[in-house]
């Protein structure tokens, strides 16, 4: 629901005459969760320029792909697209999503740790980014994950050892100076107070 | 000095006294500047009137002398033009000169300082320009100076301080800049400052707190910074300060709760941070309280409730927490308008906002408030207002909401609410906005609806409705905005919503709604949007739709209609248009071209027949067209080139023939380009390859020849590239390897020859698919292919690849699905093939170990090297020729038969089936001279390579073996 709250702030004896503006026309929940990560990053070379959130679904977005069934986002393909910027934790809401493709751009700030409620996820190409703080230890729970690369940026703290990450190997986390393990793994317990 | 030159004239020529004489001729003077008046209020100024005291706008005062003295000119509000005349100058004994709310243009001239005795100078209200002359700060005994409501810029000027006498500045609404300057404290006399909406940046100078006379002092929509004075608080006569919408920051003082006479405080729009001051609770005078859109934290002061002379308490827009104070209202008799929206308040709505009775607007939108909505609340009757919408309330609507018929506005929506919409709301007749979306209401939406007559918008999207649309939402004259998209309603499409005549966007996607769309829509002129979508409407579009010409976006798709859409084709409005999945048939009306806005027209899934009509070429906005599965025939038409902004191309599944169009290669916006399961024929045009956006690129199963060519390493942004089911021939080109960003790559069923090539490893982000299959590809299987280290399925099966696997194949951890069988592949499989399935390698003669049958059969035979064609053929021959006879006679017979099952037209499948889903088979060696020749090869791999499997019996002159032979021959 794209709701616009645009009340101006003028004097309260306006109060209630803008709120009609905000007329919900169309629902877009996936939309208006990939609306908040455009609005979120920098997009030098307009690949984002098709993503119209007033469309009933995202679908026809380009790097978005949808399942034909459903209408529902699977794959997010925006690998080297010079995107900086941060992820926003609205993605976790793309609830069929099975491949998150943000490798080589510029994405600065923490992984959402809502990125964890994605059950589908089968693939998290996070690498070469500058992604600073921790691999959520919500990510325990992507127990149909197979593809997970988060080297080469900035992240800290130790990787999670549960769930899918106990088939991961060390080249899913190399170049992140700051990252506990992966000599660790399997014998620290992750601990989120590790990481500044 | 020319006019002073003309007045001596004047007055040496007359026989009048000096003093009258020129003071006419002043006011002569001054009425020149006027250029315009229309409504001729000068016009008894006059030289034949020489009595100019009682001309308009003059007054004069008797004096000793019996020259009287001109001591006011008053010409307001008479739409004069023009400019203010230096000549008022000249008048020396004016008190008073208005001319306020006129049409002048020009500078205030500075020379109106000469005018010592005026006491009143009101010039506010025209389009004066230029700065405020400072010289007017000599006007020592000006108590009134209102020149705001003009185009004055620059400084107020700190010469005004010199005012001593002065108790009213008025210079709101110009586009005055710089600070308040501090010398304004010394006005002691001030009671009106009136700054607003001017450009005034800086800080509120301390010294105002000086101006002990202040009543009202406004400053609103300035830039002006810093925190708040709390000097100001000594102001003791302040009734009200107003400033709001600057950029005050720091916390509100609490000081400010000693202005005894405070009438009306509006902080709004600043970014003041801290706690509401809990001292505000003395301002026992206040009526209006406005601290919203701040960064205002902590709790509500429950002491705010005391103030018995409240209306207005704005604190929406901040970040305010904890509960709604119980005693907000415990002596707010006189509130009126209660806005705590926009912050995080928590916990439940106070039951106590009852107590509240004079209550006309209740906002508490957007905040986290939980709990029911307490039914104490719909003893509120003076509410107009009522705005719950963005928490998390539950429970269900009372059906005491009919107590409250003032009710203009309810909105309730993104909540939890359950239960149904009581039908009491239909006793809500001033009901004008009545929004429920995303609450988890359910049961019908009640026939008295019908009576809420003031209805203009109505949102239900997202709850459980259910039953049929009330055929009552007919009588809603007034409804503009009908949204019950998102529920589970059923039956028909009432017909009497063509009663809705002001309806201009009628939304009821997503329901269970069947029967056919009523004529009576056709009523709805006024109609922008119609989305029907996600229904099971059924029949033909009633002709009576093609008076809706003033529609923009129509959604009908996900139905069961059928007929022509002609009837929808006749606005000229269109943005978008969307038919999708429904049984559309005729030809796609050339109408369709009418909408030079239109952006995006989706027919897909339908019975459209005919061709693609070249009308839509006139639609230069076209971003998508989807006209995929229907059966449109013909070419894909030229005119389709002048839509220089389509990004989607969709004409997959249809029956279009002819060549890929040139032309697609100069859309230079093109994303996705769909043509596949047509009959498209011939090559691909060199001038597909600049299309250097293309994302998706699907010309699978169509009759394509001809080479891949290099070129199509341009295609640099392609993440999905499917030549799947073509007649393409010659190489893969080695610069597919450019294509860095593909994650599904089907180059299968074709008749691609030579090697792989090695570049297919730079392909990093190859990930869904990487498939060959079904082509002549011959030679090794390059090593670089085990880099694709995100690949889930690889197929290569069908090919004539040879060698080893190479071991790096091994190695990919990622695949999912493998295919390499019916190759000529050899060698021992590396142990960790065993998690495949054998089928994953059947057809390789000389490939062994697990999962296929071991190698020691052959070893023992072969030594340790792996086995090459040649030498299991005579190694073959030696030990087993009797038994080869035998499978060769025994096969030839079954060939025979298998033979002519073909030519009757069946199908079989070999004894040992490909895991592979593809059920079609090509035959193995294509290129064989002699089709009907049994090869060794060819029984090695039908008997995968005389696995003991095969063995039908034995003697004591060898084995037996039963074989098929692959079907499905070309034998045209």
């Amino acid at each position: 629901m794209v709701i616009s709250c645009r009340r101006v702030l003028l004097s309260h004896h306006h109060l209630l005459l803008l709120f009609l503006a905000l007329s919900a026309i169309d629902a877009n929940l996936e939309g208006d969760a990939l609306y908040a990560l455009r609005r979120s990053l920098n997009d030098p070379e307009n690949v984002l320029q098709s993503w119209d959130p007033t469309l009933v679904d995202p679908c026809t977005w380009f790097h978005v792909t949808c399942d034909p069934a459903h209408n529902r986002v699977t794959r997010l393909d925006l690998g080297n697209a010079k995107l900086s910027g941060k992820l926003v934790p609205e993605l976790g809401k793309l609830e069929s999503l099975q491949y998150l493709e943000l490798y080589m751009n510029n994405l600065t700030g923490p992984i959402p740790a809502e990125l964890g409620q994605l059950k589908s996820l089968v693939s998290l190409d996070l690498y070469h980014n500058d992604l600073t703080g921790s691999i959520p230890s919500s990510f325990s729970n992507l127990s149909n994950l197979k593809f997970l690369d988060v080297s080469n940026n900035d992240l800290c703290g130790t990787i999670p050892t549960s769930g899918a990450f106990s088939k991961f190997t060390q080249e899913s986390f190399v170049n992140n100076s700051r990252l506990e393990g992966p000599e660790l793994m399997g014998f620290v317990r992750y601990d989120v107070g590790g990481c500044k | 000095m020319p006019l002073l030159l003309l007045l001596l004239l004047f007055a040496l020529s007359s026989g009048v006294s000096t003093q009258d004489n020129s003071t006419l001729h002043i006011l002569m003077e001054v009425k020149k500047s006027f250029l315009q008046d229309p409504l001729n209020v000068l016009q008894d100024w006059s030289l034949h009137n020489p009595n100019f005291c009682a001309w308009t706008g003059v007054s004069c005062s008797p004096t000793s002398s019996l020259q009287p003295r001109l001591v006011a000119l008053d010409l307001s509000n008479s739409s004069l033009r023009g400019s203010l005349s230096p000549a008022l100058a000249l008048l020396p004994h004016l008190l008073l000169l208005n001319l306020s709310s006129n049409h002048l243009s020009g500078p205030i001239p500075p020379t109106l300082s000469n005018l010592s005795s005026l006491e009143s100078l009101l010039l506010f209200s025209n389009q004066l320009s230029g700065p405020i002359p400072p010289q007017l700060g000599s006007l020592l005994n000006l108590q009134v100076l209102r020149i705001g409501d003009n185009f004055l810029t620059g400084p107020i000027p700190p010469s005004f301080g010199n005012l001593r006498n002065l108790v009213t500045l008025g210079l709101a609404s110009c586009t005055l800049t710089g600070r308040i300057p501090p010398e304004l404290g010394r006005l002691a006399q001030l009671q009106n400052l009136v700054l607003q909406q001017n450009q005034l940046d800086g800080p509120i100078p301390q010294e105002l707190a000086n101006c002990s006379s202040l009543i009202v002092f406004t400053a609103a929509l300035n830039r002006l910074n810093g925190s708040i004075p709390s000097g100001l608080a000594g102001l003791n006569n302040l009734r009200t300060l107003n400033l709001a919408n600057n950029t005050l920051s720091g916390e509100i003082p609490t000081q400010l709760g000693e202005m005894s006479q405070l009438r009306y405080l509006n902080l709004l729009g600043n970014q003041l941070q801290g706690t509401i001051p809990k001292s505000l609770a003395n301002l026992t005078d206040l009526q209006s309280l406005d601290l919203s859109g701040n960064r205002l934290s902590g709790e509500i002061p429950g002491e705010l409730g005391s103030m018995g002379q409240l209306v207005y308490l704005v604190l929406s827009s901040n970040n305010l927490t904890g509960d709604i104070p119980r005693g907000i209202c415990s002596n707010a008799s006189s509130l009126e308008y209660l806005m705590l929206a926009q912050n995080q308040l928590s916990g439940r709505i106070p039951t106590e906002l009852s107590d509240c009775k004079s209550l006309k607007q209740l906002d508490l939108s957007n905040n986290t408030l939980d709990g029911f909505i307490p039914e104490e609340l719909y003893e509120l009757h003076q509410l107009t207002d009522l705005l719950l919408n963005n928490n998390t309330l539950s429970g269900s609507i009372s059906p005491f909401i009919a107590n409250l018929t003032n009710l203009q506005t309810l909105a309730l929506y993104q909540n939890n609410l359950k239960g149904s919409l009581p039908k009491e709301v239909g006793m809500l007749g001033k009901l004008q906005i009545l929004y429920v979306y995303d609450n988890q209401l359910s049961g019908e939406i009640p026939v008295e609806i019908g009576n809420c007559s003031s209805l203009q918008m109505v949102d239900f999207f997202g709850n459980q409705f259910t039953g049929q649309i009330p055929i009552t939402i007919g009588r809603l004259k007034q409804l503009n905005f009908l949204h019950l998209r998102q529920n589970d309603l059923s039956g028909e499409i009432p017909a009497s919503l063509g009663n809705c005549h002001q309806l201009t966007i009628l939304d009821l996607a997503d329901n269970r709604l069947s029967g056919s769309i009523p004529a009576t829509l056709g009523h709805l002129q006024a109609l922008e949007q119609l989305m029907l979508y996600n229904n099971s409407l059924q029949g033909n579009l009633p002709d009576e739709l093609s008076s809706l010409t003033n529609l923009t976006r129509i959604n009908l798709s996900h139905n069961k209609l059928n007929g022509s859409i002609a009837p929808l084709c006749t606005s000229r409005n269109f943005l978008s248009f969307d038919v999708t999945n429904n049984g559309f048939d005729h030809e796609i009306p050339r109408q369709i071209g009418n909408s030079p806005a239109l952006e995006r027209l989706r027919l897909g899934n339908n019975l459209f027949t005919g061709q693609i009509p070249w009308t839509l070429g006139l639609l230069q906005q076209l971003s998508l067209l989807d006209l995929s599965g229907n059966l449109l025939t013909g070419q894909i038409p030229v005119q389709l080139s002048l839509c220089k902004r389509l990004t989607h191309l969709d004409l997959d599944r249809n029956l279009l023939s002819g060549p890929i169009p040139f032309w697609i290669g100069r859309l230079p916006l093109l994303g996705e380009l769909k043509l596949s399961a047509n009959k498209l024929s011939g090559s691909l045009p060199q001038e597909l390859f600049n299309c250097s956006n293309l994302l998706v690129l699907s010309l699978e199963d169509n009759s394509l020849n001809g080479t891949l060519p290099p070129e199509v390493g341009k295609l640099k942004s392609l993440n999905v590239l499917d030549f799947n089911g073509n007649q393409l021939s010659g190489p893969i080109p080695p610069t597919i390897g450019q294509l860095s960003k593909l994650y599904l790559l089907r180059l299968s069923r074709n008749s691609f020859s030579g090697e792989i090539p090695a570049e297919i490893g730079q392909l990093q982000n190859l990930q869904s698919v990487l498939d060959f299959s079904y082509n002549n590809l011959s030679g090794r299987i390059p090593s670089s292919i085990g880099r694709l280290s995100k690949l889930e399925a690889l197929d290569l099966s069908h090919n004539a690849l040879v060698g080893e696997i190479p071991p790096q194949v091994s190695e990919m951890s990622s695949l999912g699905r493998l295919n390499l069988s019916f190759n000529r592949l050899q060698g021992k499989l590396d142990k960790r093939y065993a998690r495949w399935p054998a089928t994953a390698f059947d057809g390789n003669w000389n490939l062994c170990g697990s999962p296929l049958q071991n190698c020691k059969d052959i070893k023992s035979a072969n030594g340790e090297t792996g086995l090459s064609e040649s030498s299991v053929v005579i190694i073959s021959a030696i030990s087993t020729t009797f038994a080869v006879i035998l499978l060769l006679l025994g096969a030839a017979l079954f060939f025979k038969h298998r033979r002519e099952a073909l030519r009757r037209g069946s199908a079989l499948d070999s004894a040992y089936s490909s895991s592979s889903s593809q059920a079609q088979r090509r035959p193995l060696f294509d290129n064989a001279a002699a089709k009907n020749d049994f090869r060794w090869i060819d029984i090695m791999e039908a008997t995968n390579n005389l696995s003991e499997e095969f063995i039908i019996g034995s003697g004591g002159s060898g084995t037996i073996y039963k074989a098929e032979l692959f079907t499905e021959r070309r034998w045209q």
